[in-house]
């Protein structure tokens, strides 16, 4: 009878393990790792999307844009100026390679810098592509000092130098169907990476030896400013924006800068950026023809007029650097 | 006996309640859809903010972002293209008969008897449905699949950063990648090959479209959408300039792939006939005066030492991240947990697998990813590889110096990895 006790309470235990083993091997074997969920769409708007993008020309036609034609030219100048105080300073960047060459001089961190009177250097300001397409080569648009420009072959000291492991030019501009010269000043190699992500123009990861050069030719535009690092030397960063047409600048060391013939008579919209505030948020500008969202700047200029903009962007924007 | 019943029904219920719980914890594989580009998203997100307050994009928005690319691309069961562009043609890309053979489920077509599903049966598991590089089996492998919607290849003989060719991705296709997880599809038909090929380009076209309508995203006012069909009857104009910076953004992601172009590799010089001619002998007196022009190069002017190593063990520089994932870590940080803090705090809840260090090449063990005839070593040298800190040489060195190169390149496994040539003379040998 004892026995017969043991063995039905043994029966009781046996199946309910086998249970709870398989409850949990089932509940957690095999299921996938976590996953967001996927976006929801709505099939009727995807129905009428789908009409601006059939195949073979059976799609409905697009609207043509028209593109204004400029009146002249007009000459824009200004500064960019920090108002309000940072919450800090940057420490100087600490090579830890090459440091015959690298730690020749101090490597400042170039994300923020205040030049004279305030002055917000490397700042780039581009006109962006609006509601047309601004034509290139096109001598109603494009100043014959521009025209001349075009096809220029970027070097010597307009070329992109680096020295003691630094880029020389941090912020830089050129045009699709300009040609650039890489240059290494120093006598280690660099390793010279355009990471242009989006848009047309080149990427490019290019081994320049010590006293060496490239030259790179981006073809296409770029969307933005990109990239450039240097895959041996960690701490070196740049950006370079490749435009289809001439109309961009970079601030200087005071926050100037200068774009000698806009055209007139069109409307404009212009870009900010900073590689530390991309789209500066408070923002305020001397110009009441000139309006401001989001980092750009929309405004149609006339003829032969000489504008000179001080672009006051407030310290609160660069917080972010100073944690 | 009523006990032994009642017994076996409390063994079943406990089974069939561990089932059901099993099943209701989502245990079932989810309906094939494309996923959404989190990852992507709160890159761009946090470009257009600040690290500690990223913008956010609206449910609006990302549901809009997903309507245009189902509209331009349609779903994994039925692929399409989009159309109306003004510059490019996406048929004369992607085969629209490849794409049907390639999507949707595994099968066949039941009255023609062509397969259908063949990127499900053959690819899928590793590199997704969506071509993410995250499929079930992918954070089991290393190096993990390929993700290919940024459109980035490394092995091809395209120019540095130029997408591939058909012809290269079909060679990868048919030779699988050597020291990694991708096997030979050798056995596969021409035609179903051609097919997986046209159906990668498609998921690559996708994939870097989505990417440029999130980027579009950042451009526009707080919460406004891309392209909104309501607009068309009240905002006609304004409607139609939206069409037009969609349409630029899409069919400059076509034109991408169509103004790629072959890279120009140059014929061996004499020395390489008679070096190779038959078995090859690294003693002759030749052997070694290529062999040590090579060392020279390797440890000068080209600078593969910087990351290859000193001994060439890939050694050098072990801390560097490929492109598919430098966006989720922070290369400034000094200790590995330090550089993977994005990843943990970001972009791990969007089932972003764990970046890992991109390792240059081992070059003793004579296993070359991209493959091992020298035709495809002078293009890794002389182009570089695309996504990688392999860097770009065409300009830098000649055909003559990087045929040397691939010489003593392709020497190294043959010699004693223990005893490399010349490193015990290093100090006084290394450049400055």
């Amino acid at each position: 009878m004892m026995r017969g006790m043991h063995i039905e309470r043994a029966g009781r235990v046996l199946p309910a393990l086998v249970g709870a083993l398989a409850f949990s091997l089932l509940s957690a074997a095999g299921c996938a790792r976590t996953m967001p969920g996927a976006v929801e769409v709505d099939p009727v708007s995807v129905t009428d999307l789908e009409q601006e993008f059939v195949l073979s020309s059976g799609g409905t036609a697009t609207v043509q844009v028209e593109v204004p034609e400029p009146d002249g030219f007009a000459m824009l100048r200004g500064r960019f100026v920090l108002t309000g105080s940072l919450a800090g300073t940057l420490a100087a960047l600490s090579p830890d390679k090459d440091l015959q060459v690298c730690g020749a001089n101090v490597i400042p961190n170039e994300a923020l810098v205040i030049g004279s009177d305030s002055g917000i250097q490397n700042i780039m300001l581009y006109v962006e592509k609006g509601k047309f397409k601004i034509p290139v080569g096109d001598p109603k648009w494009e100043h014959q000092e521009y025209l001349d420009q075009k096809d220029a072959v970027l070097d010597g000291a307009n070329g992109f130098d680096q020295e003691s492991c630094r880029f020389l030019s941090h912020v830089f501009a050129m045009r699709a169907t300009q040609t650039l010269a890489i240059l290494n000043s120093d006598t280690v190699g660099h390793n010279t990476d355009l990471q242009s992500a989006s848009g047309l123009a080149a990427r490019s990861n290019y081994q320049v030896p010590g006293s060496g050069s490239v030259v790179y030719s981006p073809g296409y535009k770029s969307k933005a400013p990109f990239k450039v690092s240097c895959g041996a030397h960690g701490w070196m960063t740049a950006y370079i924006h490749v435009s289809d047409h001439p109309f961009f600048a970079v601030s200087g060391e005071d926050g100037s800068f200068q774009i000698k013939h806009v055209p007139s008579g069109v409307p404009l919209e212009f870009r900010i950026w900073h590689e530390s505030a991309n789209k500066p948020g408070t923002v305020t500008v001397n110009d009441p023809q000139a309006e401001y969202s989001r980092g750009k700047l929309t405004r149609t200029f006339s003829a032969d007029e000489e504008v000179d903009w001080t672009i006051e962007i407030d310290a609160s924007n660069f917080n972010h650097l100073f944690n | 006996m009523r006990t032994r019943i009642h017994h076996l029904r409390t063994w079943q219920l406990t089974l069939l309640f561990g089932m059901l719980l099993g099943v209701s914890s989502g245990c079932f594989s989810p309906p094939a859809d494309f996923q959404f580009n989190w990852v992507y998203l709160a890159v761009q997100e946090q470009q257009l903010g600040t690290p500690d307050d990223p913008a956010a994009f609206s449910d609006e928005q990302r549901r809009n972002v997903a309507e245009i690319l189902q509209a331009t691309f349609g779903t994994p069961q039925d692929p399409r293209l989009p159309g109306g562009l003004e510059d490019a043609n996406p048929e004369d890309l992607v085969n629209l008969y490849g794409l049907r053979l390639a999507a949707g489920p595994v099968g066949h077509d039941k009255v023609t008897r062509e397969p259908r599903g063949l990127y499900r049966q053959h690819c899928a598991h590793c590199h997704g449905v969506t071509g993410d590089g995250m499929g079930p089996t992918a954070g089991f492998l290393n190096p993990y699949p390929r993700d290919y919607r940024p459109g980035m290849y490394k092995f091809k003989l395209t120019k540095s950063t130029q997408k591939p060719s058909k012809a290269d991705l079909l060679r990868t296709l048919r030779e699988g990648i050597p020291g990694t997880a991708m096997p030979s599809f050798l056995v596969l038909p021409e035609d179903e090959l051609s097919a997986l090929v046209d159906y990668v380009i498609y998921l690559s076209l996708r994939g870097e479209v989505e990417r440029e309508l999130i980027s579009l995203l950042s451009g526009l006012e707080e919460g406004a959408l891309l392209l909104d069909p309501r607009q068309k009857s009240t905002d006609s104009e304004g409607y139609g300039e939206s069409t037009a910076l969609v349409k630029e953004s899409i069919q400059n992601v076509f034109m991408s792939w169509s103004i790629s172009e072959p890279a120009v590799i140059p014929a061996p010089p004499a020395w390489w006939q008679t070096l190779n001619n038959e078995q090859l002998d690294y003693s002759s007196a030749e052997a070694v005066e290529v062999h040590d022009r090579g060392l020279a190069l390797f440890r000068g002017k080209a600078g593969c030492i910087s990351c290859h190593g000193e001994t060439a063990l890939g050694d050098g520089n072990v801390s560097n991240y490929d492109k598919w994932t430098e966006q989720m870590v922070d290369a400034k940080g000094r200790t590995e947990e330090d550089r993977l803090e994005p990843y943990r705090t970001t972009f791990q809840k969007y089932g972003a697998l764990l970046p890992r260090p991109i390792r240059p090449r081992n070059l003793r063990q004579g296993v070359y990813r991209g493959g091992r005839r020298p035709i495809d070593l002078y293009h890794r040298i002389s182009q570089g590889i695309n996504g990688t800190p392999m860097p770009n040489q065409e300009q830098t060195l000649t055909a003559e110096e990087i045929w040397s190169l691939v010489f003593y390149v392709r020497s190294l496994p043959f010699e004693h990895a223990s005893r490399p040539a010349g490193v015990r003379n290093l100090d006084r040998e290394r450049p400055n």
